[in-house]
């Protein structure tokens, strides 16, 4: 499993960051300053570090200079959104550069886009037979290509995501399709297809009064 | 035109037209003192015949001869001899008639001239290149004697010194443009030294001064564009701190805000996407909640901030003893096992009795804060003079001296984490401050980073008909950005 390690003071951001993580799919640890941070580091391998740059103890600068030889890819996330900072960021090393306040969505996206570039955990989410590849959009059930529509694959996506989680009806439809949902049945055909494709029709769950949630494990 | 070419052409013009002016007065003035001179000696000499004439007329009379025209020649033969070795000419008439006897060497014109002339006139005639001077006078038995003096020599002396005197002037005209075209541009250097400073400084570099020595109206000038450099520069240089400041506020504000604003967010929105477990649930509410108090009071924190930079004060005369016991009891429930020793103190000070009061509260509360659950806090009033100082003392946390001058500033943290816990907003001390300016007083700190803190400022006491400045320092040490 990809482990990612999230240096942030704010207690409230961390905790997000790392439920929002870990129900993506990956393993998190938090420290919550500098150093406790370079101690775990001293240990411990991650394969992705999101650091704050105001932390108290090390700041994330200086956490950065003692990663760049492990190799491991950073990700800042800060309030010091002016131009230079993002410069001075990018130049010091680090991979991407997200400023707060950031939409969490966005944050797993480019956390998954440099995993991608540098090569940990190319994007695969699988449960029980079925496996996505994400960067290239393709579904394998027992090793056989499934051939779903680009909207069925986001579905599925979302769902292999969220698993475990009963995720609403219109933020459903809102994520995939967009906009306000106005005509329920779309969602509803879709979810269908799905079950039928990879004979899901237990996996995939409805749930009374909110939604749908592919079944934990 | 450029200044120091106006200045030449001017000194030029002048000199000119007083070159001009006294070179003709004196070419005149001595032309005709040379005239004068010539028509005395002519007129002595023309007297003189007329004297010889007359007394040759009254000699002829006596001896019964007559005067006519054959005598009259015999005249002009006798004046001819007196008067060939003179440059003269002359001639006789008989008034009964025109003729007369008329010297060879008297021009025609001259001749017609003389005979329109009255007794005793004199006239210059002018003939082809030469001037005559020509006396008439009327003798005895109607003989009139007119005679004509070369005075070309004269005229012709004062055209040749004309013509030397104007081609003088155009040489020294020359030299004198030279001169003058040097010279101007000498003087008008300095005029050109402060042109070249005040474009430079027009373009940033404040620190040109133009430093030109001399006791002159040009050196003053000088020194007063240097004076006023001066204060541009200075002022731009507040200008910057103060915009500076601003920028570094605003920075902080953004992310004094930002911060709770994320998790706000992301914590709803974690709630609105899917069904989560209770506990999950009350944990989210819970961060939301926090985090939407600590935007709260950093708002509230900031509205009173900006109020009171808008809204002028009003001073009344505030007892000391309702604020002090306000928080004594205000703070009781906070201050655990901290002691707080609040001194009594019933005098009156002129202040706004709200914003004292929070200017207390807050010094009060970050004291108890400091205390980190054990020590003292006490509130001691002094009073001297006109004047009352309030300090707030604790024995807790000191601050490290080389915070102490940055303590005031707004959402300065010189504990960043414990600050995160405390939810405090960043902004108690800057408020605080504020509100002793606006009194007209500072916040004086004191601390030696280990053992505890003294804050204390000054009030004016309400005493009738007194002039107070409640602190003679300057508040320009604690100025705020949002100004």
């Amino acid at each position: 499993m990809t482990r990612i390690i999230i240096v942030e003071d704010e207690q409230a951001i961390a905790e997000l960051i790392a439920m929002s993580l870990t129900r993506a799919g990956y393993e998190c640890k938090v420290a919550n300053d500098g150093l406790t941070a370079a101690d775990i580091l001293e240990e411990e391998t991650f394969d992705l570090a999101l650091l704050d740059i105001m932390l108290p103890g090390a700041d994330g600068y200086e956490l950065l200079e003692y990663l760049l030889p492990t190799q491991t890819p950073v990700i800042f996330i800060t309030a010091k959104g002016s131009v230079q900072e993002r410069v001075k960021g990018l130049k010091l090393g680090a991979d991407d550069y997200i400023v707060k306040p950031f939409d969490v969505q966005e944050l797993i996206a480019r956390t998954e886009s440099v995993l991608r570039r540098t090569g940990r955990g190319g994007m695969q989410l699988s449960a029980w037979d079925v496996t996505l590849d994400v960067t290239a959009k393709r579904a394998m059930q027992n090793g056989t290509p499934v051939p779903l529509t680009p909207l069925e694959f986001e579905l599925l996506e979302l769902l292999l995501r969220n698993r475990g989680a009963a995720l609403y009806r219109d933020v459903l439809y809102e994520r995939i399709w967009g906009g306000e949902m106005e005509d329920t049945r779309t969602l509803d055909l879709h979810i269908q297809r799905l079950r039928k494709k990879l004979d899901w029709q237990e996996k995939i769950e409805t749930v009374y009064k909110v939604g749908y949630r592919l079944k934990g494990e | 035109m450029s200044y120091a070419q106006k200045l030449a052409c001017t000194i030029l013009l002048v000199l000119a037209v007083a070159f001009s002016v006294g070179g003709s007065v004196l070419l005149y003035g001595n032309f005709d003192d040379m005239l004068s001179a010539a028509a005395h000696q002519n007129g002595a000499q023309h007297a003189i015949l007329c004297y010889t004439l007359e007394s040759n007329i009254i000699g002829q009379r006596r001896v019964g001869g007559v005067v006519d025209d054959l005598y009259l020649t015999q005249l002009a033969e006798l004046l001819d001899t007196v008067t060939t070795q003179n440059e003269m000419c002359f001639a006789l008439y008989s008034t009964a008639g025109q003729s007369a006897s008329v010297n060879s060497s008297m021009p025609p014109n001259v001749h017609e001239r003389a005979l329109t002339l009255e007794d005793q006139q004199s006239v210059y005639v002018r003939e082809n290149a030469s001037v005559y001077a020509v006396y008439k006078t009327t003798l005895s038995d109607s003989v009139a004697l007119a005679s004509a003096f070369d005075v070309t020599q004269i005229f012709a002396a004062r055209g040749r010194a004309m013509q030397r005197f104007l081609a003088l002037e155009a040489v020294v005209l020359v030299c004198a443009a030279l001169a003058a075209a040097w010279l101007s541009r000498w003087l008008t250097r300095p005029l050109l030294k402060l042109t070249a400073a005040s474009r430079s400084i027009a373009g940033g570099a404040y620190t040109q001064r133009t430093r030109i020595a001399g006791h002159d109206e040009v050196a003053a000038l000088s020194q007063s564009f240097d004076t006023m450099a001066e204060a541009v520069e200075s002022r731009v240089h507040e200008l910057e701190d103060s915009l500076r400041r601003r920028d570094d506020f605003m920075g902080a504000l953004s992310h004094e805000l930002k911060t709770p604003m994320t998790a706000i967010i992301g914590y709803a929105d974690t709630l609105r996407v899917m069904q989560c477990e209770p506990e999950q649930q009350r944990a989210a509410a819970a961060y939301i909640y926090a985090e939407a108090g600590r935007v709260e009071r950093l708002s509230q924190k900031l509205l009173q901030l900006l109020r009171l930079s808008e809204e002028p004060l009003v001073l009344a005369d505030v007892s000391l003893k309702r604020p002090l016991a306000a928080i004594a009891r205000a703070m009781r429930p906070l201050s655990g096992d901290v002691v707080l020793e609040v001194e009594p103190c019933s005098l009156t000070v002129r202040a706004d009795e709200d914003l004292l009061t929070d200017l207390l509260y807050n010094l009060v509360h970050n004291a108890v804060k400091a205390c980190e659950g054990q020590g003292i806090v006490r509130v001691m009033c002094h009073a001297n003079e006109q004047r009352l100082t309030v300090t707030v003392s604790d024995t807790g946390k000191g601050i490290p001296p080389q915070e102490l001058s940055h303590v005031l500033e707004p959402f300065y943290r010189v504990d960043k984490a414990r600050a995160r816990r405390d939810g405090g907003s960043g902004l108690g001390l800057a408020l605080c401050s504020k509100i002793a300016q606006v009194h007209g007083t500072e916040l004086v700190l004191d601390s030696d980073g280990a053992q505890g803190t003294r804050v204390s400022f000054t009030l004016c006491l309400a005493v009738p008909s007194a002039e107070c400045a409640p602190d003679a320092r300057g508040t320009d040490l604690q100025e705020e950005a949002m100004q």
